[in-house]
C-alpha cells in the first residue's frame, strides 16, 4: 500500500484537494476533495465542502455532500450535514446526520454531475419544517461545531445527550 | 519514512501507531493536487503538487516529484523538487541536486547542492568584518 496523503490535526487547508491515492484528514479542509482512493475523515478532523472518493469513511465532521463510488460509511463519532450518495451506505449508531441518503448501484457518481469547484456548503436547511410538523427532534439550524485552532483533542459535546435540541439549549 | 502518529486513533485500519513528541507530518502524496493555501504547525512532505501558499511552523520537505507554486513561509525547507515562488525560512533552506527554486530565498542559512538550480535572489545575513561594513 502506498503511503496515504495526510492532513494532520495541526493543519488547515483552504482550497481543494484532487487527484490520486488515499487521503486521511485529521485537521481541517475548507474546500472540496475529489480523489480516486479511500478518504477518511478522522475523529477531530473536519471538512467543509463536497467530498468524492472511491470510499468515504467519516469519524469526524463533514459539512457537505459525500459521494462514494463504492461506499460511504459514517462511524459512531461522525457528524455530517449533507447528502450521502453511494452504492453502499452505512450509518453507525451514534452518528449524526442531516441530509438525504441515496443508495444503490444507480447512485454511482454519475447521479450528480461534477460540481463547480470551490468551497461551498449545500443543503444546510434552516428554519421550521415546511409541513409545519411539531415533532422536530433535531434543531434544524444546528450545525456541528467546527473545532477551533489551535485545538485540544476534539471532544464531541453532544453525543451523550438524547436530543440535539437539549444540547443547543445548553450550549448557551 | 514511516508514518508517525501522535493521536488520536489509527490512521488506517491495521496501521500500528507509535507516539512521538512532534506533531505528525502532513503528506501530499504523488498524484494529489492541493489548490489553495495551507497553514499549520506541523512538518509537511510533498510528493504531489501544491498550488498556493504554504505557512508552516515546521519543516517542509519536497520530494523529487513534488511541485510547489506559491509563496513558502516555513521554519526550514529541503527540496529535491520544484518550487516556483518566494521562500522565507527562519532557519535553513536546502536545495538538493535535483531541486529547482524559481524565486527569492530569504533564510538564516541557504545551501545549494551541485546540480540544484536556484533562479532568484538569496538573502542571508552576512557578518562582514567591521572594517568592511559600509564599504562599496
Amino acid at each position: 500500500m502506498t503511503r496515504p496523503s495526510l492532513i494532520p490535526g495541526s493543519l488547515t487547508v483552504e482550497g481543494e484537494l484532487t487527484g490520486r491515492g488515499d487521503l486521511v484528514v485529521m485537521g481541517r479542509v475548507l474546500g472540496d476533495i475529489v480523489i480516486d482512493g479511500l478518504l477518511i475523515i478522522e475523529e477531530g478532523g473536519a471538512v467543509r465542502g463536497e467530498v468524492r472518493a472511491s470510499s468515504v469513511i467519516v469519524r469526524g465532521v463533514l459539512v457537505g455532500d459525500a459521494v462514494g463510488q463504492e461506499s460511504v460509511r459514517l462511524e459512531a463519532a461522525a457528524q455530517v450535514v449533507g447528502d450521502l450518495c453511494a452504492p453502499r451506505v452505512k450509518v453507525a449508531d451514534g452518528a449524526q446526520l442531516k441530509g438525504r441518503v441515496q443508495i444503490g448501484p444507480e447512485a454511482r457518481v454519475s447521479s450528480r454531475p461534477s460540481a463547480a469547484p470551490g468551497p461551498r456548503v449545500r443543503r444546510v436547511r434552516s428554519g421550521t419544517p415546511a409541513d409545519g410538523s411539531t415533532e422536530t427532534p433535531v434543531s434544524a439550524s444546528y450545525v456541528p461545531p467546527m473545532p477551533a485552532i489551535p485545538r485540544e483533542p476534539f471532544t464531541r459535546p453532544v453525543l451523550s445527550m438524547p436530543r440535539l435540541t437539549r444540547v443547543t439549549a445548553e450550549r448557551r | 519514512m514511516p508514518l508517525r502518529v501522535v493521536s488520536p486513533g489509527p490512521v488506517l485500519p491495521g496501521k500500528s501507531t507509535n507516539v512521538t513528541e512532534r506533531p505528525i507530518a502532513a503528506y501530499i502524496g504523488e498524484g494529489l493536487t492541493l489548490k489553495g493555501s495551507v497553514s499549520g504547525e506541523s512538518d509537511m512532505d510533498i510528493d504531489g503538487r501544491v498550488e498556493g501558499s504554504i505557512h508552516l511552523r515546521g519543516h517542509l520537505r519536497i520530494g523529487d516529484r513534488g511541485q510547489v507554486t506559491g509563496a513558502v513561509h516555513v521554519e526550514s525547507m529541503t527540496t529535491l523538487g520544484r518550487v516556483v515562488g518566494d521562500v522565507w525560512a527562519t532557519d535553513a533552506v536546502h536545495v538538493g541536486e535535483s531541486g529547482r527554486v524559481v524565486g527569492d530565498v530569504r533564510a538564516l542559512r541557504v545551501s545549494l547542492d551541485d546540480g540544484g538550480l536556484l533562479d532568484g535572489a538569496v538573502d542571508m545575513d552576512v557578518d562582514l568584518p567591521a572594517d568592511l561594513i559600509g564599504a562599496p
